[in-house]
């Protein structure tokens, strides 16, 4: 034996440590599985009205079934008892009768109580001394025998006698019953207190004897009825007691506690399987429709609910058919609105070049001759002039735009040192920086910064920057600086001018956008550089961004991606410049542009933050022709340099109301303008 | 539209109202039924609820300062309690006598025992006598045999002793148990064990009394193998073979299964000695078993295996007393010239046939043979001679010619013959003999009975052929004794009655006796200062049943089985039977009613 548990022991508990583990995770898996579980579960109830009401309705229904339970077996246990009760008391109640006729027929003839004729002569001895044992014993026979398995019959000393030796006899009962263990103290001591019978709940034993000779104590809940007697002959008192066990009370209980198990489980399932099907009739059209508004959300605004009925629902379907079939009106209503709008300023545009151009002869003649004329006229001469330089830079930036809007502009990329690209456009900058008092620092990396760009439009992107913000940098130093990393170049163009408010970064790109409708505008430019420059970054693929603060100047930067067409996931370069006064501690004046909640606080560097705002003038679907684009851009050029001779003569007070609408790409890429003229920025 | 949606309205009130209709119907299949067929009301298990129902007495430990008279009735009345070992009677003796106190037998005392206030005593004194009296009517041997005596005050002695601490304790008592005969009857059962005939293969009763709530099953098996009691010994013997030495029962105990059967395990006496008895044995077994419980085999085994199984059906073959069809009752016609037949199923009785029945002989007593093809023995009106006839073919032929000057009387039906009375014509001796019935064996047997010393006067040979019941005209009027017997019928026969016993002893005068199956008597006679009355007693004298009587009752017949009703003849001129309910009805005119015996 010992041999044979050895090395069982032995295996065991060298493994305790892995079997501990093991268990632990199993003990860890189960534990995920049952978190998966309820995590579904509760996925479930997020999602489906039908399982809510299913699992409500299960749960509702099984409570009112348990309380329905508990109230109905109370009731019948109740009623049950006091049937038992009440024919218990009557049962016993004859019994006594029975027992006290007996004795006092004993009293009148003593020689009565044994069988006649068993035993001649055993009236003789029971006649001199009546035997109270025996009678006793003969009694409860007698009166237990009508009571098979239904109630057993016992005698015991009356309570007070206990004590005395002279009428001392064991307690006599039937069907095994202790008597003296199964009639509660309280009871013994109430009936000798008192006359007339008593009953009480009691625990009925009973001692059998096994065939093996062994003895059994089994015991029963049951009533039990006394009542103190006096015993004929002067032979003292005892009490009778009756035992009713409730075994067939509880057997009843049960049989109606199954009953209403089955029926309760079966009417919750019910319940269930009717809340299933009802739901089902609601929900199913519900969910049609749900369908069919992710559709139409979706864009495809053909698609309809099919109605049937007349109903709510029905109702609910003909009616959200008719708000989709509204709203598709609406929209291309709006749609064809926009269109015919771009299409018109892509023709006025158009149109007005050839006047424009006999106008420009003209004027180039009476501005040749104008030191002909008095100086007032030659003045007026002077004026033609600029405003003519202005009305065709504008017209060429119109042009652009609506190019972009028409979708008709083309990348013309290939690899370029950006680097190149800046000096060139700082070089050209130069003579406005000399004349506004203020520097170009470039810092550049001693690695070229090459990418797949078009240097045209990246050499108008930057050069509009740059001259922005020489323009607005108050005659303090312009700081231009190239970064790249594995995938991306980026340049910076920081001034320290007056800077941007809380909220302008965002605008600066619209159309006509400028920070400040009063002030005067001292530059030339039309209001749509930024806006172009934004498009040619996205056509490119990249981002545009500002960021500014109140009198810390501002600070744009392209980020471009080294492949064209390759995805942007960081900029080389942080937006927000690290002399911001934010980063210098000093307090927040001004917070970088971010659209999108998505992108971190700190840095802008996230695909959000650009995308976000390039989307607001991306490309429309206005046509042009794309002949000009050559010659406006080569206008544009001009033009900014023009205007930076110029003199300040902005007279634009148009304010930016274009709300560039942010709708699904194509569709709503439609602008208002009211005003003439947009200031710089 | 209005007239379409009304029908559907009246369509749903319809179906609404069929639906109420279907579940008041359902609802009055919920109530009580009032009416229904006829159906059996089975009846529980008897034996087994037997035990249950019976009172029980518990006993009462002795109290504090207990004076003598009340510990010593304390004691008496805490044996009447049913434990195996008197645990609680034994707290009432002193620690000694406690553990060598071993009570061999029982004293039946007509009401329970008295002890007597002991004369005044010093109350210094640590040593008092209690006598305690009663009438003692029966007793029980150490080997549980029943004995009724007649009745006489006795007194026994218990000797107590103070102890230690103040308290009274017996120290010396009887070595028996005193009990009334109330208590008597609760706590002891009167069983059968069952033995064979030495002389044909038929199963003997031997009535012992045993406590019937001691796992009354394992000892009735036990006693079973110790073997006959002294009252039929002599007469039978036990297939359990004890040598070479007795079997014994391996089992702890023996209790019926499911199936009713009982399976014993034996030593391997029965396996070596005598495996062919094995059949026999389980006889034996299944027939003392099923007293107590319903058994319908018995598989004896042994550390081999199994050596035999019985079943009730087979056993049924070795039963003397069962009947194999419904028996008739038979008496003599008015006229005393014709046998006339009482079929049980049948409400009138008719005369048999050939010369029983036309008249052509006188008859004045018969008797009628057991078994399938009865024969009627009859003495003949002379009462000089003996006559045998077949029940069926009504011939009559002559067996036996009583010697002169003698009659013959009380002819009643044995194994082979007639044990009939051969009694001198002026009454003065009377002899048994047995006459052999068989054409070959017609022979005249003297019988010898020991210790008898009054007149016989009727004679009934019990239906195992191992007992007969004689009735005296002296000493007690009851006798039972057992037929031994010597030689062969054809070679030296010698036939006695030996061991007799008197089953009421307190008869003071006795007219008829009668077998009731093979361990049961009807007696008619009158007790002490009674009336004459017919009883039913055991063949030991135990458990008298007392049946109702009429007057001028002569005789009583009883049958071998316990459905069939009793016969009496009242007044020798009418046959009366048993009703149920225990009353007497007269069925015909006639006299001298016979069972089969």
């Amino acid at each position: 034996m010992s041999t044979d548990r050895r090395p069982d022991t032995g295996p065991g508990s060298a493994g305790r440590h892995p079997g501990r583990r093991s268990a632990w995770s199993l003990w860890t898996l189960a534990l995920r599985r049952v978190r998966g579980g309820v995590r579904r579960v509760v996925a479930v109830w997020r999602r489906s009205i039908q399982f809510r009401v299913v699992s409500t309705t299960l749960v509702l229904s099984a409570t009112v079934m348990v309380l329905l339970g508990i109230v109905v077996v109370g009731q019948v246990q109740g009623g049950l008892l006091d049937a038992k009760v009440s024919s218990a008391t009557a049962q016993a109640q004859g019994g006594f009768q029975v027992a006290r006729t007996q004795a006092s027929a004993i009293a009148v003839d003593a020689g009565r109580q044994t069988v006649v004729g068993t035993a001649p002569g055993a009236g003789q001895v029971a006649g001199g001394t009546f035997d109270v044992k025996e009678w006793l014993t003969k009694l409860v026979d007698q009166l237990s025998s009508g009571g098979k398995g239904q109630y057993d019959v016992a005698v015991l000393n009356a309570w007070s006698d206990t004590s005395s030796g002279e009428t001392r006899w064991g307690p006599r009962s039937s069907g095994n019953v202790l008597a003296d263990l199964s009639v509660p103290a309280d009871l013994r001591h109430e009936l000798g207190a008192r006359g007339g019978a008593a009953y009480q709940f009691t625990k009925i034993i009973r001692e059998t004897t096994r065939a093996d000779g062994r003895t059994i104590r089994t015991s029963t809940a049951g009533v039990v009825v006394g009542e103190q007697l006096s015993a004929p002959a002067n032979a003292g008192h005892y009490q009778l007691y009756y035992f009713f066990p409730l075994t067939p009370e509880e057997k009843t209980l049960g049989l109606v506690r199954g009953t209403l198990a089955t029926a309760g489980v079966f009417l919750v399932l019910l319940l269930v399987a009717i809340a299933a099907l009802v739901t089902r009739q609601v929900v199913t059209p519900v969910r049609m429709a749900a369908r069919i508004a992710e559709r139409l959300a979706a864009g495809r605004l053909e698609e309809r609910m099919r109605p049937t009925g007349e109903d709510d629902l029905a109702r609910l379907g003909s009616s959200f058919n008719k708000m989709a079939s509204n709203l598709q009106n609406k929209i291309r209503q709006l749609e064809d609105l926009s269109r015919m709008q771009r299409r018109f300023v892509s023709d006025v545009s158009h149109e007005l070049r050839t006047p424009l151009t006999t106008v420009r002869m003209a004027a180039d003649l009476i501005y040749e001759a104008r030191d002909r004329f008095d100086p007032a006229v030659a003045r007026s001469a002077e004026l033609l002039q600029t405003q003519l330089d202005r009305f065709e830079a504008l017209l060429s930036d119109l042009l652009e735009i609506s190019r972009f809007d028409a979708g008709a502009a083309v990348l013309d990329a290939e690899s370029f040192d950006l680097r190149v690209i800046v000096r060139r456009v700082v070089d050209g900058a130069e003579p406005i920086a000399e004349r506004r008092g203020s520097r170009i620092v470039i810092s550049a990396p001693d690695g070229p910064c090459v990418a797949e760009v078009d240097p045209r439009r990246i050499d108008r992107v930057l050069r509009n920057l740059v001259v922005n913000a020489v323009e607005h940098g108050e005659g303090r130093d312009v700081v231009v600086t190239v970064g790249a990393n594995d995938d991306a170049v980026a340049v910076t163009v920081r001034d320290y001018g007056v800077g941007l408010k809380p909220g302008e970064s965002s605008l600066v790109f619209n159309r006509f956008w400028r920070a400040d409708p009063a002030r005067a505008r001292t530059t030339g430019g039309t209001g749509l550089g930024l806006s172009i420059a934004l498009e040619d970054a996205h056509l490119h693929g990249g981002w545009l961004q500002a960021w500014g603060e109140p009198g810390g100047g501002s600070q744009f930067r392209l980020t471009l991606p080294r492949v064209a067409g390759g995805e942007l996931v960081r900029a080389p370069l942080p937006l927000e410049p690290p002399d911001s006064r934010a980063n210098r501690g000093l307090h927040l004046a001004g917070t970088p542009y971010r659209r999108t909640p998505r992108a971190p606080e700190n840095d802008s560097d996230a695909p959000g933050g650009g995308t976000g705002t390039g989307n607001g003038t991306s490309n429309g679907t206005g046509s042009n022709n794309g002949t000009g684009s050559n010659n406006g851009t080569g206008t544009n050029h001009g033009t900014n340099h023009g205007t930076g001779n110029g003199t300040g003569n902005g007279t634009g007070t148009g304010n930016t109301a274009n709300p560039a609408a942010p709708g699904p790409q194509g569709t709503t890429s439609y602008k208002t303008y009211k005003s003439k003229e947009g200031g710089g920025r | 539209m209005t007239r379409t949606r009304s029908a559907v309205g009246t369509r749903r009130v319809l179906r609404a109202l069929a639906v109420l209709w279907i579940l008041c119907v359902l609802g009055g299949c919920a109530s009580m039924p009032s009416h229904g067929k006829v159906q059996d009301a089975t009846r529980d298990d008897a034996a087994e609820k037997a035990d249950e129902q019976q009172v029980r007495v518990f006993g009462v430990p002795p109290q504090q300062d207990e004076k003598p008279t009340a510990l010593v009735e304390g004691f008496l009345e805490a044996v009447t309690s049913d434990e195996p070992d008197y645990a609680t009677a034994r707290k009432y003796l002193t620690p000694a006598t406690a553990n060598a106190w071993q009570p061999v037998g029982v004293k039946v005392i007509e009401s329970s025992p008295r002890a007597n206030t002991p004369a005044s005593s010093p109350p210094e004194t640590n040593m008092i006598s209690v006598a305690v009296n009663g009438k003692l009517v029966a007793e029980v041997a150490g080997d549980n045999t029943y004995q009724p005596i007649k009745s006489e005050v006795r007194d026994y002695h218990f000797e107590l002793l103070r102890g230690g601490d103040g308290q009274w304790r017996i120290d010396k008592l009887p070595n028996v148990v005193l009990l009334s005969k109330a208590d008597f009857r609760r706590i002891y059962t009167s069983v059968n064990l069952y033995w064979f005939s030495k002389t044909s293969d038929r199963l003997v009763p031997d009535p012992i009394y045993l406590r019937s709530r001691v796992s009354l099953m394992t000892t009735l098996a036990k006693q079973l193998l110790v073997g006959p009691t002294q009252n039929i010994e002599p007469a039978v013997e036990t297939m359990f073979p004890a040598v070479p030495s007795r079997t014994a029962i391996l089992d702890h105990t023996v209790s019926v299964d499911d199936d009713n059967a009982v399976h014993i395990q034996l030593t391997d006496e029965p396996r070596a000695v005598a495996m062919a008895e094995c059949p026999k044995m389980a006889t034996q077994m299944l027939y003392t078993l099923r007293q107590v419980a319903k058994v319908e085999s018995v598989e004896l085994t042994d550390r081999q295996g199994t050596l035999c199984v019985q079943f009730r059906t087979s056993a049924q073959t070795y039963d003397a007393a069962t009947p194999t069809a419904p028996v008739d009752g038979y008496f003599i016609g008015q006229s005393h010239r014709d046998v006339w037949r009482l079929r049980i199923d049948r409400a009138s009785p008719e005369k048999l046939g050939g010369a029983l029945g036309d008249g052509s002989q006188m008859f004045s007593q018969i008797a009628v043979s057991r078994g399938s093809q009865p024969q009627i023995a009859a003495v003949d009106g002379t009462e000089e001679k003996l006559l045998v006839g077949n029940v069926d073919t009504g011939v009559l032929t002559t067996l036996a010619q009583a010697a002169p000057g003698h009659t013959f009387r009380s002819p009643s039906w044995g194994d082979k013959g007639v044990w009939v009375l051969e009694e001198s014509k002026d009454h003065g001796t009377s002899d048994v003999v047995w006459i052999g019935a068989t054409p070959d064996e017609k022979m005249k047997v003297p019988i010898n009975i020991e210790g008898l010393g009054s007149k016989v006067t009727d004679i009934r040979v019990s239906p195992d052929g191992t007992r007969v019941a004689l009735l005296t005209t002296g000493g007690q009027f009851l006798y039972v004794g057992i037929v031994t017997s010597t030689g062969s019928p054809s070679h030296d026969i010698k036939v006695t009655i030996t061991g007799l016993r008197a089953p009421i002893p307190d008869l003071a005068d006795a007219k008829s006796v009668s077998w009731n199956g093979t361990s049961r008597l009807v007696v008619l006679g009158t007790q002490d200062r009674g009336s004459m009355q017919p009883q039913y007693v055991d063949v030991d004298g135990g458990n008298p049943t007392a049946v109702a009587a009429i007057a001028g009752m002569v005789r009583v017949a009883a049958p071998d089985g316990a459905d069939q009703p009793l016969l009496a003849n009242i007044d020798n001129n009418s046959v009366f039977r048993l009703e149920p309910g225990n009353n007497w009805r007269q069925v015909t005119l006639g006299s001298y009613p016979a069972y089969p015996g």
